[in-house]
């Protein structure tokens, strides 16, 4: 019959504790042996754990990079939110940009991107993007009774 | 007795090795260093009893460098080197399974569900048992703890030492009070430890 007044499972628990760290004080050779000792192949161990390292940081890398495409997917979306409506030919947009610009001398006077001072030489799959971007921009700019009024 | 007490939890931003530098410490790791966390998550999970609910050594490794690289446990690299900081956060999280299993605090999803290499994921919360062992483990645990006597008593101090242990003792306790030096201590638990190995009564299948 067990003591009721004993905990084993508590007392190997310690016991496990301090035998888990007796891998510490083991010498490289006593841990090859060990596992010779218990049937285990220390070359196939190796290339598992080297595996193990290598999945996990490969699996964190790409979370992290799907978690960068999302934050960049969101910027998008809240970029085609981006009040006023665009012209649909590219000329149009094109003239839309020079036209904030002049008429946003804080913007252009030294906020702005060199995408933006050169917008006359980007690409068309761009320019769209480029005027949302600089829409965004001047209604970040603009004082908060300015916008209040336009609403 | 603790060999790496040096990986504390909290380390400045300026000295915790980046993501890049830890990739790389993961790589460049020798095979000795890989067999010896090996060995040491096994241990472990042994330690962690039924609380690994289906949790293995594997996943203890992989949960270990996930920390690190989240940032949830930083490696202080000017302080330990990689696979110390790996076996300190192994105890860590293995003391906190544990504890947290026989203490009922509630699970956070994300530390009971494992991700294989495949992308599978199991959840541990599938096979929850209760805290209270049943008498049928109680008495298993028991019987381990008398195949362990068995096997020791006739070393002048294993059996001193293990009891002590058992009993709630450090090591640290248990070299003053028998007044043995460290590497007595140490050698003992190794010659310990090949004694127990062999499969014990409680069936363990730490993977």
């Amino acid at each position: 019959m067990a003591d009721r007044t004993r905990n084993y499972e508590e007392e190997v628990a310690r016991i496990e504790d301090e035998l888990s760290e007796s891998t510490l004080y083991m010498t490289d050779e006593e841990i090859v042996e060990e596992m010779r000792e218990e049937g285990i192949d220390p070359d196939q161990v190796s290339d598992r754990v080297k595996d193990i390292l290598r999945e996990t940081t490969k699996h964190y890398r790409q979370r992290s990079l799907m978690k960068a495409q999302g934050l960049y997917d969101n910027h998008v979306a809240e970029l085609r939110l981006v009040k006023g409506d665009l012209p649909e030919s590219l000329d149009e947009q094109r003239r839309m940009i020079g036209d904030l610009l002049a008429s946003n001398s804080q913007i252009s006077g030294g906020l702005l991107t060199a995408h933006f001072r050169d917008f006359e030489n980007l690409a068309d799959e761009d320019v769209e993007s480029y005027l949302r971007q600089l829409l965004k921009l001047i209604e970040m700019t603009q004082p908060d009774d300015f916008q209040d009024g336009d609403n | 007795m603790r060999k790496s007490e040096g990986t504390a939890r909290r380390v400045p931003t300026e000295k915790a090795a980046t993501e890049e530098e830890i990739i790389a410490a993961a790589e460049c790791l020798s095979a000795d260093e890989r067999r010896r966390l090996e060995r040491y998550a096994r241990k472990r999970i042994d330690y962690v009893g039924r609380a690994r609910l289906g949790r293995n050594w594997e996943d203890l490794v992989q949960q270990a460098v996930e920390v690190t690289l989240s940032g949830q446990r930083s490696w202080n690299k000017n302080a330990v080197n990689f696979t110390q900081h790996l076996i300190g956060a192994m105890r860590s999280m293995s003391t906190h399974w544990r504890e947290q299993f026989h203490q009922n605090e509630p699970y956070l999803e994300s530390e009971v569900v494992t991700v294989a290499s495949d992308g599978t994921t199991s959840n541990a919360v599938r096979n929850l048992a209760s805290a209270a062992p049943t008498i049928q483990q109680t008495l298993e645990f028991k019987e381990e703890i008398e195949r362990i006597d068995r096997l020791i008593c006739d070393h002048p101090y294993a059996l001193l030492i293990v009891n002590g242990l058992a009993e709630g003792l450090t090591g640290p306790e248990i070299i003053t009070i028998l007044e043995i030096t460290q590497t007595e201590y140490e050698t003992t638990m190794k010659w310990v430890r090949r004694k127990v190995r062999a499969k014990s009564s409680r069936g363990k299948t730490n993977g």
